[in-house]
């Protein structure tokens, strides 16, 4: 790595890499994003995440037209320099439908795991740390989840919810965590073994100060990759659920429901009106995978160092 | 190897038996009275109050758990609220045409999988390496569903190959069965698929890097046989686990490729109950679903203990 370094003089240049390097000692998280911006898989994680952020932040702006609106004369038509991606068999823009889909599948997924990953944690890092009766009830909850594959679980809790975005993301994220706890408890067991913590402890500390401050700092990478990778999982399953009118109504425009008012078309020709929701999808999948990847590379042992 | 059955027997019965109670409990929680579902909006205050009653409704939440349970372990799981029939009878209609799928998937998830795998590992950086990881990538991207509407897009629409969708049972006309199998099957069995060759490849590759494998090259077998008889024995061990893992998430994703393919089976029947907010169906169905991923799972650690005799003792 200094190898490559070296191998680019600039001027001024010096002073940049020494203040990057503090940084880098300073916080491990801003270790680990300068590692995954090194890897290549990191690199194409990051810039298809950041174009999609930024569609899904500034759908309003970036979009031409509103995700519902009907242009006179503009039914099922192909790629053009004005619908870059075609338009639907109501006469609505794709591109615009598309840019506001990925904020509805960004935000879900991303709202999954803000419910599910702090729950899943603190349960996964209390089983493990204290063990005994916590962990046996725990441990039952846990598989007791986890009996329901998949999608399974949205099913369960839909059930009750009712449909839309938000209870999709809910459910979403009650399906995090039994993810996160049996991830959290397994690190747990693993670090709390560790002699730093044996000597937290002789100095007095308290388990909620050893756990916040000396572990949890230790047990991150995995629990951020795992979060990347249910990322993915949530995306998928939103679409599956919108797809199967389980999520948002119509015209709300999410990936599934799209995917779902192209397939009659097919017979039709109208390969881009399938084409534009697959893309997309199939990009925001991949980065997701990617970052996971990155990051596993940026933060083993094992792999990094090399 | 006794008190390890018995004990891993017991602990698959435990969890099916809280996984039945917490459905039981979460479908409490529906609002709206199942009563009124059944009956229908019009139903006199007096038949609403009949239906209660003949449904248990009125009995206490534990009673009426020990009675759905002795019924449900006698096959008996309840009149569906939406359906007009019973959970037990639609259930078992269902049961063939995603019985079929399913199997016809987890075969395609084998056949593919395992030897794909294989190559890959003995291999990296080969052809069949490249392969799989084409195959991982485009699975990663291309959810089940998706790859079945694609598929239903380039082998039926545009080249015309196979019917589009609906199924024919496989008793009538096998040939024809099979042909409406082909496109669902994928669909259910790719992304699995991928998973198990991904994992077989790093159980190979870690295989072929023991010491015993270096002994048998070493005293001058063939690789061949180095290959067949001491690696992929060994190699092979732990797949029977992730294989039996997999089962359970190729049934839940049998849910939505059954839709895609507009074939009847479990997976239109419980996106009813969710609509429709059938609680009893959904819990008959969600427990029958848990009990095969269970009992799948238990046998997959029984098998490994007969492979693996270390298991047996944790």
């Amino acid at each position: 790595m200094a190898e490559a370094d070296r191998t680019r003089p600039a001027i001024g240049d010096e002073h940049l890499r020494a203040r990057v390097l503090r940084w880098r000692q300073q916080s491990q998280w801003f270790d680990v994003a300068y590692r995954v911006a090194r890897e290549r898989r990191g690199q194409i994680a990051i810039v298809i995440l950041g174009v999609f952020l930024v569609c899904a932040i500034f759908a309003g702006q970036i979009a031409p037209y509103e995700y519902a609106e009907q242009i006179r004369g503009a039914r099922l038509l192909s790629p053009s320099w004005t619908h870059p991606f075609g338009t639907d068999e109501i006469s609505r823009d794709l591109f615009s439908r598309v840019v506001y889909g990925i904020r509805i599948s960004l935000s879900v997924s991303a709202g999954a795991i803000a419910i599910g990953m702090p729950i899943g944690v603190a349960i996964g890092y209390a089983a493990g740390y204290f063990g005994r009766w916590t962990d046996a009830v725990a441990m039952r909850f846990i598989d007791t989840m986890l009996a329901f594959p998949g999608i399974l679980t949205a099913l369960v809790v839909l059930a009750v919810l009712g449909t839309g975005t938000r209870e999709v993301a809910i459910t979403l994220g009650i399906g995090a965590i039994p993810v996160f706890a049996r991830l959290a408890r397994g690190q747990m067991l693993q670090e709390k073994e560790r002699d730093y913590v044996m000597a937290a402890r002789t100095l007095g500390a308290r388990p909620i100060r050893i756990i916040m401050r000396h572990i949890a700092i230790n047990t991150l990478p995995p629990l951020m990759i795992q979060a990347a990778l249910y990322m993915a999982f949530a995306v998928i399953a939103e679409a599956s659920l919108s797809f199967l009118g389980l999520g948002a109504a119509p015209p709300t425009p999410t990936i599934g429901l799209i995917l779902n008012a192209a397939r009659p078309f097919l017979t039709l020709g109208a390969w881009w009106f399938l084409l534009t929701p697959i893309a997309a999808l199939a990009l925001l999948l991949i980065a997701l995978n990617f970052l996971a990847d990155a990051i596993l590379e940026a933060t083993s042992p094992y792999v990094r160092n090399k | 190897m006794g008190s390890f059955l018995i004990r891993r027997f017991a602990q698959g019965v435990v969890t099916v038996l809280l996984a039945s109670i917490l459905v039981f409990l979460v479908m409490r929680l529906i609002p709206g009275d199942p009563a009124l579902l059944l009956v229908g909006q019009d139903a006199s205050a007096e038949d609403i109050e009949q239906v209660r009653e003949r449904l248990g409704l009125k009995e206490p939440l534990v009673k009426q758990y020990v009675d759905w349970l002795s019924g449900a372990v006698r096959g008996d799981f309840g009149p569906s609220f939406t359906k007009g029939a019973e959970v037990g009878s639609l259930m078992t209609v269902a049961l063939v045409p995603s019985a079929e799928l399913a199997i016809a998937g987890y075969l395609f998830v084998l056949v593919v999988g395992i030897p794909l795998g294989i190559f890959a590992g003995l291999r990296p950086g080969g052809a069949p390496d490249y392969a799989a990881t084409g195959f991982t990538m485009f699975t990663l991207g291309i959810p089940n569903f998706v790859l079945g509407i694609i598929l239903i897009w380039v082998l039926a629409v545009e080249l015309s190959l196979l019917p589009i969708t609906g199924r024919v049972a496989i008793t009538e006309d096998p040939l024809e069965a099979l042909k409406f199998l082909v496109m669902p099957m994928i669909a259910v069995g790719a992304g699995t698929a991928a998973i198990l060759a991904r994992f077989v490849r790093a159980s190979i590759m870690e295989t072929l890097n023991q010491d015993y494998v270096r002994t048998a090259r070493a005293k001058g077998l063939r690789e061949r046989t180095v290959v067949l008889r001491h690696a992929m024995r060994n190699a092979l061990i732990p797949v029977i686990t992730v294989a039996a893992l997999q089962i359970g998430f190729l049934i839940s994703g049998a849910v939505i490729v059954e839709v895609v393919f507009a074939r009847p089976g479990f997976g239109s029947l419980i996106i009813d109950g969710v609509i429709g907010r059938d609680y009893q169906l959904i819990q008959g169905m969600l427990t029958v679903l848990v009990t095969v991923f269970v009992v799948v799972n238990t046998l997959a650690d029984v098998a490994y203990g007969f492979v693996d005799p270390r298991i047996r003792v944790q």
